[in-house]
């Protein structure tokens, strides 16, 4: 696959100050922030350094003087495109793999509630039932509100399944892979019909003149990819 | 690895003639989990494997069966113990079980025997997680580990001793449940794992993305995936003619019969999501044969059905959907078009089956099976034919068998083979299984 020779490549270009070019790309491709793990993943998939980036509000163009700056010796926007297309496409799988989670985390209740609810009188079954229950809201409150468990892709980077002889079945090597042709349909990112335009300014597909006003009017430049 | 695997054992079950210790089979999906005791014909527990909390809430966390009965659905807060497929968040994944087999289930670990169906490529960590948990936190007295797509098969092989699966004994199984889509060919009752392949698109990614599209396009839907999961189960389908449904889905009015409305739940007035013209939903996909359970959705029950378009409900919140209703599901066929560089499903099956010796592939290609949750959709099957036979060589038979219920099929396999007298021969007790660890342990160390 070019990615992998692309990545080795790169690899000899390792920035001595310790940035980290895929950080770099990033910012290119507009996604404000990539997760760690992925990083990982792409790191031993690319086979590209991964370091963490000292400068974390670095704007776009800067970003893309710089690698400019430093890869002279490279096409520098070729290699851009093909990365910056790798990266989207995860960071897509990553949309699509997210869950609603964001929501404001209440309290956890104190003890003294509890005992309140505690009348005498109700029967010792009860009570078992109840406090096992209040347990629990309050274990799961805790589990809810505790900083993510290590994803899959961090375990997963973990497991060093590369290592493993090449007859093994993993998990890698049972990704199905690219497929044999490339050809796309593009669909209009107003209405869904088959696109044969394209916005000059961010790349979204549209069909017709009315769905580009629409498009222009209020979404361009809203969402990349 | 240490853990026991389905297969070698052969055919015959014995039907559940005298075996002493009782079992528990455990299909835990990343989306629902499906538990029940061996030798029934369906699970007890059908729930979800998440806990979730309504938005407004100073309420407490709902688990697994409570979130189905949870009446605020909008925005609902939502945590899983799985990702991409594979459980990670064991604490989490402990409250889900406690919740089943204490209180849905009423079992005691320790005089029961766990069949776990877990996906394949399980990491050897998280086998080890899953493994504590099962013996030092729930204190199983035994277990043994199978995956989906032999369990299926089990389970086929047992319903149907005459087809062509039972006689040549292999079949090709593809999964498509919540978390991804896996092509598994079964050779000799045994799945092959060297010829597994997988696409990382399943029914979570599709919801997903119909969250995505209809909140570019009409209403902002990125917090609501409980209720669009809704909408995908009752309004997507696979196109089997993408070019004419596009145009019939621009048409105005009533000649556009693949527009739906949604009525959105609020809470109040609506508890629960409903199709405003269920009519008209079955009409995009009416030439095709379905089972007749796809055309009537559970849980409209109590609700007020609006039937004629003029019913307006004060303040109802419709969602109006046209081409997402198939364009989500050609995300399964042709990942391509959205930028990813995944084969379709139909790609993935060749692939699966080509990596088969030369003889079996006829035999795979006769028996290729449907199962999980999102072989559900209208015209899956017709249009999974539809891609695949160009694609398989002419002198070959190709058959795709739908399911009438694919969700809980490899469940079913499982409860077969846990009620079979190999069951206990072929599983590690705890005991072993203590014995095993120390000897890895020694191994590494040494
Ligand atoms: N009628 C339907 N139409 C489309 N999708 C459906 C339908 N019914 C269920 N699904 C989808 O199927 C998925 C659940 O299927 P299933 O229970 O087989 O998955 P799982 O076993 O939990 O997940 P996995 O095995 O991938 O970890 C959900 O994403 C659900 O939206
Ligand atoms: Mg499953
Ligand atoms: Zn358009
Ligand atoms: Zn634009």
């Amino acid at each position: 696959m070019g990615g992998l020779a692309l990545g080795a490549s790169l690899q000899q270009h390792r920035l001595s100050n310790g940035t980290c070019f895929l950080w770099q790309t990033a910012y290119c491709t507009g996604e404000a922030y990539l997760p760690e793990s992925l990083l990982l993943v792409l790191s031993t998939h690319l086979l590209l350094p991964v370091v963490p980036c000292p400068h974390a509000s670095m704007n776009v163009n800067i970003a893309r003087a710089y690698v400019h700056a430093v890869f002279t010796s490279v096409h520098v926007s070729c290699l851009l495109f093909g990365i910056a297309l790798f990266l989207v496409a995860i960071a897509r799988l990553d949309a699509l793999e997210s869950d609603n989670i964001a929501m404001e985390l209440v309290d956890v209740d104190d003890d003294e509630d509890v005992s309140l609810e505690d009348e005498e009188h109700e029967s010792l079954v009860y009570q078992r039932r109840h406090k096992r229950e209040t347990r629990q809201a309050r274990a799961l409150e805790k589990l809810a509100s505790a900083k993510k468990t290590r994803s899959f892709l961090d375990l997963l980077h973990e497991a060093n399944l590369e290592a493993l002889p090449s007859h093994v079945p993993t998990y890698l090597r049972a990704a199905v892979g690219p497929p044999s042709s490339s050809a796309r349909r593009h669909f209009c990112s107003v209405c869904g019909y088959f696109a044969n335009y394209t916005c000059t300014i961010c790349g979204a597909r549209f069909c017709c003149i009315r769905c580009q006003k629409i498009h222009t009017d209020t979404r361009c430049q809203k969402f990349i990819a | 690895m240490t853990r026991a695997s389905v297969g070698a054992g052969g055919g015959g079950g014995g039907g559940g003639g005298g075996v002493s210790l009782k079992a528990v089979v455990l299909d835990n999906g990343a989306g629902w989990c499906k538990a029940g005791v061996a030798g029934s014909e369906n699970p007890e527990a059908l729930v979800p494997n998440c806990v979730a909390r309504p938005h407004s809430g100073k309420q407490r966390w709902l688990v697994a069966d409570q979130v189905l009965a949870c009446d605020e659905l909008q925005r609902l807060g939502i945590r899983r113990p799985a990702d991409r497929g594979y459980l990670i968040a064991s604490e989490l994944q402990k409250e889900i079980w406690e919740r089943i087999f204490r209180t849905l289930l009423k079992i005691r670990p320790s005089e029961t025997s766990l069949l776990l169906i877990e996906p394949p490529f399980t990491l050897p960590s998280i086998q080890k997680l899953t493994d504590e948990l099962i013996f030092e936190e729930f204190g199983f007295r035994s277990l043994f580990v199978a995956d989906p797509a032999s369990m299926t098969h089990h389970y086929l092989q047992h319903r149907n001793p005459d087809s062509d699966l039972a006689r040549s004994r292999c079949s090709l199984i593809v999964d498509s449940g919540f978390s991804f889509t896996h092509t598994s060919p079964v050779v000799y009752n045994v799945t092959c794992n060297a010829a597994v392949k997988r696409i990382d698109l399943g029914g979570k990614a599709l919801t997903n993305y119909l969250k995505e599209l209809v909140s570019y396009r009409t209403l902002n839907m990125m917090d609501e995936q409980w209720i669009m999961e809704d909408v995908k189960e009752k309004l997507c389908y696979c196109s089997l003619d993408v070019a004419s449904d596009m145009n019939i889905a621009r048409k105005v009015g009533a000649e556009n019969y693949i527009r739906c409305n949604y009525i959105l739940p609020d809470g109040l007035h609506f508890k629960r999501g409903i199709v405003k013209n269920p009519d008209v939903v079955p009409l995009a996909y009416r030439h095709l044969s379905l089972p007749e359970s796809t055309n009537t959705p559970k849980s409209q029950g109590d609700m007020p059905m609006a039937k004629d378009e003029k019913v307006t409900v004060p303040n109802a919140q419709e969602l109006t959907v046209t081409n997402e209703r198939f364009l989500v599901p050609e995300m399964l066929f042709h990942p391509a078009d959205l930028g990813m560089n995944q084969a379709g499903i139909a790609e993935c099956i060749v692939r699966a089956v080509s990596a088969c010796h030369r003889d079996l592939q006829p035999l795979l290609y006769k028996s290729v099976v449907l199962t999980g949750g999102t072989t559900k959709l209208p015209g899956f099957k017709e249009r999974l034919e539809l891609e695949l036979r160009p694609m398989v060589p002419a002198e070959y038979d190709l058959k795709v068998h739908a399911l009438d219920n694919p969700i809980v099929a490899p469940w079913r396999g499982g409860s077969l083979f846990a009620s079979s007298e190999e069951f206990e021969s072929c599983s590690i007790t705890k005991g072993l299984h203590t014995k095993w660890q120390h000897f890895g342990h020694a191994n590494k160390n040494g």
